[in-house]
């Protein structure tokens, strides 16, 4: 065996994929966002009801009908089967309107998803390129953006959503664009810690000797800053962005849980863990509230691993 | 320093003015008339108020003419009446301040007395189960929402075995004074402030671990260590003190923002702390209130910024200001 | 518990030893240090046997990756266990009555040794003081855990006297300041200060004199040279720098892919390298006498430490190597009682000669 051969030569990706598969909470992380991947968004496919689909129940006979069955719900004794126990035909049981919970589940995480990565990439957008703009200029731009990037800092995320939120509502705006709305105002909330991070990555790379000989070399500024800077702040960019994306998924519910969040039409697991309000549901059904918060912490949980796993595999100390 | 003092807070104003008129902005630019739409539901606003409040906000004005008067008022010191309470926000603030920082000073100091050790210990045995279990708990923590942790809680606690209140301050016909009174008030604090603790010792203890990570790396540790120091001084003094920096820096950065209230706990176990009284005014549309509550947090957070990096230049003796 | 310290235990008695020569004050016998890591196991320090007489100084040469830290961290037992592990050999620390196997020493007794018997000198003087802690409070902890019953009074007479010592005339004053409004040179001299506040047996120089200016180099070189005389102590120098071993040392080891190749007296070593590597690290030196020619460089590089091949390790960059040097790895043959070489082809010259 010749020492020149067996020297493994391996790229700085493959090295961090290799440190990051070796963190087990990470795997973890990265296993529960797929399973939910595709329980959200394959499970619909299978799942033989509706999202609003309500359930009705023959009180004289115990059948259970569905809402489409117009013929059926004539007859004498048929009720809402609302809060029905966990059984075969619903995995966990019904809700206090007689939908199904399971059903439910996977369509409110589909949105939380979706909504986070939206919002997430919104935030990208916006921070990335001002904090390019920033750290690659310097001077008066610099300084002018990074004084925005403080008034943002300090405008308070919460309570502005929740305000936004609430008089969004009041002045009349259609449901079914709030959502829009809503990723909006959450990414321009929070592009300022995108921008400083990677402000500070451009500075530092601005200094160094490759960046005078692109400079020499006449490329222009957006090639400079996309192929040359850019790629250099893509680890913390991807860190930021995987954990911002639970802490999004974790916003949209708190405000969907107050109830100025997403409404009707989309199912949502805030708003499912909203029902625990009545001390009813509180006490006695616990299959209606405790599921939803749970995946909303399994989702969050997940990507909060994935971002600490990979932080610590692009940490090029180890 | 002092130079340097001075220079932060003038850019903080700046930034400050920022913040207040983009938040102006940000309420005014919501299509309507805002007074009609907020005192829809506020039968005591009398039409005659509602005149005045759209002169007082500067409604009947373009944006920037109606900031300019809002500043002004401010400056003096008037920010408003709220809706709600008819007293003046200052007033109102003021009051619901303390409230929201009994609680949340609490639930500080006892989550510091958890992630300063259990940060230290995992940092000492990096990769090691003990590392592995406090980092889990710690995003665990993290990733709990507040909402669904508090409800999870009441319905054990309260509910289900019945040892704590639900919700509340003060048990209801019990007058308590003194002691007692404080006694009752611990007991209502118990669930809420395990929520605060749960959902905020994560970020402490990743901040106290890396740290100590960092310091335990260093090259003079690796010199008290080859002087022969037991490993007890070496972690407690040579490493502790100098992860202290950071951690006094943030400590002494975090106090400010325990004064802003808990929309989300406050609401949920019902204490009559600011959050609870801006998630109210939310509902209620006390615009003077939510307007001032907004930059109440603002200044909140600018101070913490500041007291941070002063924190830093005291603590530090490489950057000690002579 | 968390914070409850291991259990603690005497030194052990299978941490005694015997010293094969009692003038020596170490004796390396046949150390080997592995890393396990998971690109397999890193032999990092591979069966090298090395003795330190008293009041000599050795240097230890190598190209960086050598093995020549990992060697000096694991007398003193700092290395990180795991990944690093001792897994063979003794380190025997003579300490005058008795002697000590620091390989098999706990970490609790292996503490009472460090700073004691055996000090160390870093490379880097900038980050080797806790910037936190005032000099003065630096120089005396070291003094006061291994000399718990010293009065306040003498203990800060003892610190003062440290500091004169290493040259530094305003004592009183560098006492009470914080190492950031020292020079480098002044923090060097501070390290080295606290290598001899216990007069220690063996002190352990990583380096000492690489991250300083050339004109303070020469001085702190000096002042270890005649420090080493005053207190009668040992030098393990560590250093790439042969001019630096040529300057202070007597007996020179070489070092190369965690083994030794050749050692001897530096008289030796300089007038009759017979190790091909070495004689590459004599001609990558810089002498006023080929002045016009480019400096020479060893060509490629040390050899990845995963999966060493089981001839010798320079082949591959050796401009010797012959037929014989794919068998299996030389062993180190005596040349002179003093001078030991492991090369087939030196051997080969040396019969011949």
């Amino acid at each position: 065996m010749d020492s020149a051969d067996n020297k493994k030569i391996m790229s700085p990706g493959q090295l961090v994929l290799r440190r990051f598969l070796k963190n087990k909470l990470a795997i973890a992380g990265l296993v529960i966002i797929c399973l939910s991947v595709v329980f959200c968004i394959v499970g619909p496919l299978f799942s033989p009801y509706g999202e609003y689909e309500i359930f009705y129940i023959d009180t004289n006979t115990g059948e259970e009908i569905s809402m489409y069955d117009t013929e059926a719900l004539k007859r004498p004794g048929v009720g809402v089967n609302v809060k029905a126990p966990i059984s075969a035909k619903h995995w966990l049981g019904t809700d206090a309107d007689g939908r199904d919970v399971f059903t439910r589940l996977m369509y409110g995480g589909q949105i939380s998803l979706q909504f986070g990565v939206a919002v997430t990439l919104i935030e990208l957008v916006i921070g990335v390129l001002l904090g390019a703009v920033a750290g690659y200029y310097g001077g008066v731009v610099d300084m002018i953006i990074m004084r925005l990037v403080e008034v943002f800092y300090c405008i308070p995320f919460l309570p502005m959503m929740l305000i936004v939120s609430a008089f969004m509502m009041t002045l009349g705006v259609r449901p079914e664009d709030k959502i829009y709305y809503l990723m909006i105002f959450m990414g321009i909330f929070n592009w300022a810690g995108v921008a400083r991070m990677v402000r500070a990555q451009m500075l530092s790379i601005r200094e160094t000797e490759y960046m005078y000989a692109a400079k020499a070399a006449g490329l222009s500024v957006a090639r400079q800053i996309f192929k040359h800077m850019l790629p250099n702040a893509i680890p913390i960019i991807i860190v930021m962005a995987t954990m911002d994306l639970g802490g999004f998924i974790l916003t949209e519910s708190t405000l969907t849980y107050l109830g100025v969040g997403l409404a009707f039409p989309y199912a949502s697991l805030g708003n499912m863990v909203n029902a625990v309000n009545k001390s009813v549901i509180m006490r006695n059904y616990l299959n209606i509230w405790l599921p939803p918060g749970l995946f909303i912490l399994a989702i969050v949980m997940a990507f909060n691993f994935i971002g600490d796993g990979l932080r610590d595999a692009f940490d090029p100390k180890k | 320093m002092k130079q340097y003092v001075i220079r932060r807070i003038l850019t903080s104003l700046v930034v400050l003015l920022g913040v207040s008129f983009l938040i102006y902005a940000m309420l005014r630019m919501m299509p309507g008339d805002f007074v009609e739409q907020m005192t829809s539901g506020n039968p005591t606003v009398t039409a005659e108020q509602k005149e005045k409040l759209r002169e007082l906000y500067g409604l009947n004005k373009g944006i920037v003419e109606g900031y300019v008067q809002w500043l002004s008022d401010a400056l003096r010191g008037d920010f408003g009446v709220s809706f709600t309470y008819q007293r003046p926000v200052t007033e109102v603030i003021g009051s619901k301040m303390w409230i929201s920082f009994s609680l949340a000073a609490s639930a500080f100091v006892i989550e510091l007395l958890i992630a300063i050790p259990l940060g230290i210990a995992a940092a000492r045995r990096q990769y090691s189960k003990r590392d592995y279990l406090i980092m889990f708990l710690a995003l665990a923590g993290i990733s709990l929402p507040s909402f669904f942790f508090a409800a999870v809680l009441q319905r054990i606690f309260a509910v289900g075995l019945g040892w704590l209140p639900l919700s509340g301050m003060v048990s209801a016909r019990e007058d308590y004074t003194g002691f007692r009174l404080v006694l009752d008030i611990a007991y209502h604090f118990i669930l809420p402030v395990t929520v605060f603790v749960i959902t905020g010792i994560g970020g402490w203890l990743r901040y106290v671990r890396t740290n100590m990570l960092e310091v335990l790396n260093a090259d003079y540790v690796r010199t008290a260590r080859a002087k022969g120091l037991p490993e007890s001084k070496v972690v407690g003094k040579h490493a502790f003190r100098n992860t202290l920096i950071p951690i006094i820096t943030f400590i002494g950065g975090s106090i400010p923002g325990l004064f802003a209230g808990a929309i989300i706990t406050e609401g949920i176990f019902a204490i009559d702390g600011l959050g609870k009284t801006a998630l109210d005014a939310v509902n209620n549309k006390d615009f003077p209130f939510l307007m001032t509550y907004l930059m109440f947090m603002a200044v909140l957070t600018l101070l913490g910024t500041l007291i941070s990096d002063i924190l830093y230049g005291l603590a530090d003796p490489r950057v000690r200001f002579r | 518990m968390w914070f409850k310290n291991r259990e603690k235990a005497p030194i052990a008695a299978e941490a005694s030893a015997n010293m094969k020569d009692s003038s020596n004050v170490l004796e390396i016998d046949d150390l080997k240090v592995h890393f396990f890591t998971d690109d397999g196991v890193v032999k990092a320090v591979d069966g090298i046997s090395l003795d330190i007489p008293k009041n000599t100084t050795v240097g230890i040469v190598g190209e960086s990756g050598c093995g020549k830290s990992v060697t000096s961290m694991s007398i003193m037992r700092l290395l990180q266990e795991p990944p690093a592990s001792i897994v063979g050999g003794e380190i025997r620390l003579n300490l005058g009555d008795d002697a000590l196997d620091l390989a098999k020493m706990n970490k609790d007794s292996m503490r009472r040794i460090r700073g004691k018997e055996v000090a160390m000198i870093f490379q880097e003087p900038m980050t080797s003081l806790n910037p936190v802690f005032t000099i003065g409070e630096q120089l005396m902890e070291g003094i006061l855990v291994h000399r718990p019953d010293i009065g306040n009074a003498e203990l800060k007479g003892k610190v003062i006297e440290l500091l004169k010592m290493v040259g530094i005339s305003r004592s009183e004053e560098i006492v009470k300041s914080y190492p950031h409004e020292l020079s480098g040179g002044m923090k060097q001299r501070v390290v080295i200060a606290m290598a001899l506040s216990c007069e220690p047996r063996l002190i352990i120089a990583d380096e000492p004199t690489t991250a300083l200016d050339v004109t303070i180099q020469a001085q702190v070189l000096e002042l270890m040279r005649e420090l080493k005389d005053r207190i009668h102590t040992s030098i393990m120098l560590i250093t790439h720098d042969l001019g630096v071993v040529a300057e202070m040392a007597e007996m020179v080891v070489v070092m190369y892919a965690g083994r030794i190749v050749e050692q001897g007296t530096v008289y030796e070593i300089f007038e009759n390298p017979l190790h091909p590597y070495t004689r590459g690290l004599m001609k990558a030196r810089p002498t006023k006498d080929n002045k016009s020619k480019r400096l020479y460089s060893i060509e490629g590089n040390v050899p990845s430490p995963v999966g060493l091949p089981d001839y010798c390790y320079f082949h591959n960059r050796c401009e010797e190597s012959e037929e014989d040097c794919k068998n299996e790895y030389p062993t180190l043959v005596s040349v002179t009682p003093t001078h030991k070489v492991s090369c087939y082809v030196a051997n080969k010259e040396n019969k011949n000669a």
